[in-house]
Formats: C-alpha cells, structure tokens, sequence
C-alpha cells in the first residue's frame, strides 16, 4: 500500500470517528431535550464554528502523527513530488467531496424553508461537512487503487 | 465489441536499460513511483508531456513506448 493510500485511510478513520462522536453527542442532546431549547442562530454560529476549528486542528495533529509514525515504521520519507497523477485524483475527489457537501447544504435549505428548528439546518450543515471530509479520501483511495 | 487502449512497453525498456528501477524511471521523468506502477500496469494513461519524458529517459521513439491499440473485448 503506498503512502498516499495510507494517508488517505487514516483521514478517512478520522472523520469516521467524528461523524460517530457527533451524532452520538447529538442523540444525547436531542434526547435530553437540550436541541429544541437552543433557539439563536448566532449559538449555532458559534458551534460550527468551534466544530469546524476543532476538526482542522485535529486532522493536522493527525497527519502529523501519522507521517511520524509512517517514517518510523516503513524508514521511508514523505513523497516530496505531487505529479499530474495525485493532481488528477485530488481534483476528482475534490468534485465528489463539494457534491456530497451540496446535498447537505440543499437538505439544510430545504428543513429551514419548510420551518422546521435551525438546530435541524445546522446539524445538516455540520454532518454534510464531515460527510464531505469522508467522501473526498475515500475517492482517493478508490481512485489510486482502480487507476484513472 | 472493440475499443482503443493505450498500451505501454515501459516494463521492457527498464528491463532493457539495466534493470532500471521504477523509482530510478520517476525520478527521472520527476513522477512518484506510484504514478510509473499505475502507468506499466496501464491503470492510468499520461499526459502527453510525461509520455514524451519517459520514451526521452530510454532514449526511444514516443510510438515504441506507447501504442493506440484496438483491444477485442470479446
């Protein structure tokens, strides 16, 4: 498995983690009742925000993590040339990525015009985002394994 | 039912260029290994300048190393 591959799975386990983490805290907050309390847009503002900020900040402590444990366990370095090839594979992810993230981004317009609580659009506009951040890697992976 | 693939005989000519390595080969046309596995195994068809880069590393017409070939599907 080369280290694209690699490094793609590892992102791919990352959002994976998060998704599960999310919707558990969600089903949490929603049970307890907690959701339909919060009625302020700039709360949920606030919250993507932070969610966003957090998932950046740790998918960089990942990679990093994980070039240094890739380094140490295959004593091989980090591919320094990006070619036409990952340039290719990135710009087709990149396109089912945005497409994954629209559909959220639609789902969320649609629960806003049909009246339904903002927590509802804005859940949708976080889950569309880590959903984006789980399509994108694993067309990667698809795509360096298949060929193009 | 047939249909034109790009064939390569990249293998053959790091065979006949000493063994070259496939890293040896990317390093020289300034691609990553993956993309020279992907290229022999014909999961991925180069641009036309990489193309011209690899027959320019064995020193070989452009048409040797890659050919436009009917491939019978049936």
């Amino acid at each position: 498995m080369s280290y694209q591959e690699k490094k793609h799975i590892t992102s791919i386990f990352t959002s994976a983690f998060f998704i599960i983490v999310y919707s558990m805290y969600l089903v949490q907050q929603y049970q307890s009742g907690i959701l339909e309390k919060i009625d302020s847009f700039s709360y949920w503002a606030y919250i993507v925000i932070i969610i966003l900020g957090v998932k950046i900040g740790f998918n960089i402590f990942v990679q990093i993590v994980f070039n240094i444990a890739h380094a140490l366990i295959t004593k091989e370095k980090q591919p320094s040339i990006v070619d036409e090839l990952d340039n290719l594979i990135e710009l087709r992810s990149l396109k089912y990525a945005f497409i994954t993230f629209m559909l959220g981004f639609l789902m969320a317009m649609f629960s806003a015009a049909n009246g339904m609580p903002i927590y509802v659009m804005f859940n949708l506009l976080i889950l569309s985002f880590f959903a984006a951040e789980l399509v994108g890697p694993s067309t990667q992976v698809y795509y360096y394994r298949r060929g193009i | 039912m047939s249909e034109y693939i790009l064939k390569n005989t990249v293998r053959k000519y790091r065979f006949d260029c000493n063994e070259m390595t496939q890293q040896e080969l990317a390093n020289k046309a300034q691609v990553s290994r993956q993309t020279i596995v992907a290229i022999e195994k014909g999961k991925y068809s180069p641009s036309l300048e990489l193309a011209f880069k690899i027959a320019q590393v064995f020193n070989a017409p452009l048409e040797e190393v890659f050919s436009y070939v009917i491939d019978d599907i049936d």
